[in-house]
């Protein structure tokens, strides 16, 4: 039987959505193993980064993915993503040290950046701009459950096997996509136009340095302190460096001349990205400690979320270009921002009222981002989409794990300042080890109420925030609306 | 050999040697190095039982294992060692004391035997049985049988090497800080041509004639840091009181896989967990724990489950303090502290010392070692003369203190040794990964030079 073309790049566009969900699920998968690397591997204070050190460099290669795909046509710019993240994860399952791990998680990173910057750009350069919605649905939930349901399943691997076999997994899910992609996809020869090496440093620079800062900001320096100003203007530094470039190179990797409304899109971007998403590794934990300690049951708390978010993203992504982008967001920032208040007021009372939070936030969160993506894929020249769409991805990225550093900063605050040193008097116990023994699960308890306070907090001031960028989401105008 | 008792026995050594020393204290102005030493070896203890009862140990064990119908030869070796050493040195302002305490004990029991044994099965106590009638009949009166030779070779191998600084503040008095590391290494090793399995009340027996071999390695090391607050050891007065805070820090809490089990066995005993209740996170830590042959530290593991960190235990009470001296003229501060009905009594001594290792043992809480256990301990260690150890002046006696160095140094060597990082790839994954290497390499070259 012969297949149709258009059959064919739907299986071409499944193939990189495993891509896409091998590429997601690489940063928290590794969340819980770290502890069975650590006892396998020597003792090394490095720990800390075997996580963070994925997360650094997907960031920073997000943009020059989608842009590799403008150049060499998307089948080809698959190759270095497939290469750089096959050999990145088989170089970290050899690993017989926590730094030869983070080194190799790193350049795992790299290849998974590249794919997802592919993933996004592919999409607007395959299809037209009414017919991408199906398809964005496709990748925005391959990211989604690869992300939530990483920790899980990379508990799974090492409770069951060994931390090695989630990479072993994750490399033969990316090169069964990138098979898949390259057979199946429509030629793209790529715009042939040659890459600005300096510009290209630049902007990689800059996404690697803003990730790194969100990474390391509460683990070797707080919030306010010297380092943390001096990463800032480290940041702003590259920022302006990379824009005053891109103005006058031939081929940037971020695009020039943005209309206000793009500006405006990138913005709501970053800010739904870290008021919203930032916020959910902190869902996750709060579930954990709170609640119960059973990685698989907070994980399927997901599962609510991905509900919710799914009944609005698929209508969104089908009728975002008669409407405009315009309502979804306001309509989108007004439900996160009562899923907020929501969970301000419930999610502590108990494991259903948490799980309604998490899908009314779902709710919320599908009006956005898979709209914010096709919307500004509607009026960007085919050449120039991933300059364009791998700019939105990184600013998305970089949102979340900046939002997570900000909750994560806060918490930290709220913890310490909270905490009050208990004294165990020996004269008046006639049990010192039963003492001490309550004294560790009371630390227990004092953490976990802690996080709650200081992620009702959060979620408020977000709550917040979120209520302002509906109004700035008003306006957007309607542009970007298909013309009858 | 008996793990769980092995590690309750390594836990009782453990207590014994740590008890004393914290905190410990000299005289203003005093300086000098103590030491003391104790070895025991099978020679030593074949002396003392034929002195005792005219025969060796060997000769007494194959007496009292004799059994109707069969043929026991049991060879037990034991070879011990304990050094204690303490440095002070004292300046205007304050006097630093370095403890140090290195012990081993090394037993193996080698054995024999030939006759009529029960055939392989699995056996149950009659009703109202008990264990020790129930193994009677079993080896005994059970009419299946057959003849055999069965041989068994066990090894229970102990290092507990602990060393402690003190600070006191001459100005004030006080005790300033105390850290504290210790390390205890438990090896056990068994083998042998029959493996008998029962429950734990002894009620059911499994045996099987084949050749086995089992092999136990635990592993501890503590690092512990005392910052305290007025407890005043210099006084110029006979008797004080005081009421301290001390401020304990667990620098390093690492278990081996073995280990963890008690530790967390112990955990659910002092908060009264019957054994059906859970607590998910620390399980969750025994099961990362378990997972691996490893060693984990139990507060880094906890506070990467949880980003919280659980080191610090504060510490107060009302201490009575008083001046002593012993028979030998070496002064000490005993201390009093009334722990609800009970009441603990310390001695902390002013340079030489003795150290009343029975009195520790009284010590240790009851959830660790059983009063049963204690009196068993108690009796062992007054009859190999372990009971009190008198730590007197080294300061010229070069021949002690080389003989402690040669404890202290087998002790670190087997330390070292247990800790000396193993690194073993899991072959099958090394195979799975350059398969997928070259494949993925292949593939994206290929696809590469295939071009659109």
């Amino acid at each position: 039987m012969k297949m149709t073309p258009e059959l064919e790049r739907a299986i071409g566009m499944w193939g990189i959505a495993l891509c896409v969900l091998a590429a997601a699920a690489g940063w928290m998968f590794m969340r819980f193993g770290q502890a069975w690397s650590v006892a396998d591997l020597p003792e090394s204070g490095n720990v800390v980064y075997i996580v963070p050190a994925y997360i650094i460099s997907e960031i920073a290669m997000i943009p020059l993915g989608a842009k590799l795909a403008d150049m060499w046509g998307c089948k080809r710019a698959v190759l270095p993503g497939l290469f750089l993240f096959v050999v990145g994860a088989m170089l970290c399952v050899v690993s017989v040290s926590v730094e030869m791990l983070i080194t190799f998680r790193l350049v795992m990173g790299l290849g998974g950046g590249l794919l997802l910057g592919l993933a996004f750009t592919s999409v607007g350069r395959y299809y037209e701009k009414g017919a991408r919605g199906k398809c964005h649905e496709l990748m925005t939930a391959a990211f989604a459950i690869g992300s939530l349901f990483g920790t899980a399943v990379g508990y799974f691997f090492v409770e069951n096997f060994n931390w090695r076999m989630g990479f072993v997994i994750l490399s033969i899910a990316v090169m069964i996509g990138s098979a898949i992609a390259y057979r199946f996809l429509p030629r793209d020869q790529g715009e042939g136009v040659r890459m600005d090496p300096v510009n290209t440093v630049l902007v990689v620079a800059l996404f690697g340095v803003a990730a790194f800062y969100s990474q390391e900001v509460n683990v070797d320096f707080e919030l306010i302190s010297w380092p943390s100003l001096a990463f800032i203007a480290v940041i702003v530094a590259l920022l302006v460096a990379a824009m005053r470039n891109s103005k006058t190179s031939p081929n940037p990797l971020i695009p020039r001349g943005v209309t206000v409304m793009e500006k405006k899109m990138i913005f709501l971007m970053f800010a739904f990205s870290m008021c919203g998403l930032g916020l959910i590794q902190y869902f996750f934990k709060l579930y954990l400690v709170y609640y119960e300690f059973d990685i698989y049951v907070a994980s399927m708390m997901f599962a609510l979320l991905i509900a919710g978010a799914a009944g609005p993203s698929i209508l969104g992504s089908r009728k975002v270009l008669k409407t405009g982008v315009r309502p979804w967001i306001v309509v989108g920032a007004v439900l996160v921002t009562v899923a907020l208040v929501l969970t301000h007021f419930i999610a502590d009372k108990g494991v259903a009222q948490f799980g309604l939070s998490l899908f009314m936030f779902g709710l919320g969160l599908g009006c956005i981002v898979t709209q914010l993506i096709i919307s500004l894929q509607s009026f960007t020249p085919r050449e120039k989409m991933g300059q364009h769409t791998g700019n939105l991805m990184a600013v998305r990225m970089a949102g979340i794990v900046v939002g997570n550093a900000f909750v994560g900063a806060y918490m930290q605050e709220v913890k310490q300042s909270g905490h009050v040193t208990d004294v165990i008097d020996i004269s008046a116990t006639s049990d010192l080890l039963g003492s001490i023994a309550q004294h560790i699960l009371g630390e227990v308890s004092y953490a976990a109420n802690a996080l709650n306070d200081g992620f009702t907090v959060s979620v408020v001031i977000m709550a917040v925030v979120t209520a302002l960028l509906a109004v700035v989401a008003f306006t957007l105008g309607d542009d970007d609306k298909l013309q009858e | 050999m008996n793990f769980r008792l092995a590690v309750v026995a390594a836990m009782a050594t453990t207590m014994l040697l740590v008890t004393p020393f914290l905190p410990s204290v000299v005289a203003e102005g005093e300086e000098g190095t103590y030491g003391a030493y104790h070895e025991l070896r099978m020679e030593d203890i074949d002396e003392f039982m034929e002195s005792l009862t005219g025969m060796t140990v060997q000769e007494i064990l194959d007496m009292l294992f004799q059994a109707e119908g069969y043929d026991i030869h049991l060879k037990p070796a034991i070879n011990s060692g304990l050094a204690v050493k303490r440095v002070t040195d004292s300046d205007k302002d304050s006097v630093t004391i370095r403890d140090m305490v290195s012990g081993y004990l090394e037993f193996d029991l080698s054995g024999y035997a030939s006759g009529s044994f029960p055939k392989a099965g699995h056996y149950e106590a009659a009703d109202g049985e008990d264990s020790n009638a129930f193994i009677e009949r079993v080896f005994t009166k059970t009419p299946d049988r057959e003849s055999r030779m069965v041989d068994v070779t066990t090894s229970l191998s102990v290092y507990v090497d602990l060393e402690s600084e003190t600070y006191i503040d001459r100005n004030t008095g006080e005790y300033d800080d105390t850290s504290v590391s210790m390390k205890v290494v438990i090896l056990n090793d068994g083998s042998g041509n029959i493996n008998i399995q029962t429950d734990e009340d002894g009620l059911t027996m499994d045996i099987a004639y084949e050749k086995y071999e089992e092999s136990n390695n635990g592993y501890v090391s503590l690092g512990l840091e005392l910052t305290s607050d007025g407890i005043k050891v210099l006084s110029e007065e006979e008797s004080w009181e005081c009421r301290p805070t001390i401020d304990s820090h667990f620098a390093e809490t690492k278990v081996s896989s073995d280990f963890a089990g008690n530790v967390w066995t112990l955990f659910r005993n002092a908060i009264g967990l019957d054994e059906k209740e859970r607590l998910v996170l620390p399980e969750l830590i025994l099961n990362i724990i378990r997972s691996t042959n490893r060693t984990l530290d139990l507060f880094d593991t906890l506070n990467s489950l949880t980003s919280t960190k659980f080191t610090d235990l504060v510490f107060t009470g009302d201490f009575k303090m008083s001046k002593g001296q012993d028979e030998y003229g070496n002064e000490y501060v005993q201390v009093s502290v009334n722990s609800g009905e009970e009441i603990s009594e310390m001695k902390f001594w002013l340079g030489a010392y003795t150290l009343d290792v029975a009195n520790a043992l009284a010590m240790v809480p009851s959830d660790i070692i059983s009063e049963d256990d204690k009196l068993l301990f108690g009796v062992a260690l007054a009859v190999v003369g372990l009971d009190t150890i008198y730590v007197g002046d080294i300061s010229w006696d070069t021949v002690t203190e080389m003989k402690i160095n040669e404890i202290s140094s087998k002790v670190d060597r087997e330390i070292e040794r247990q800790e000396a990082y193993d690194f073993k790839m899991p072959l099958a994954y090394l195979a799975v990964a350059i398969t997928i290497l070259v494949l993925g390499i292949g593939a994206a070259v290929y696809m590469w030079r295939c071009g659109e």
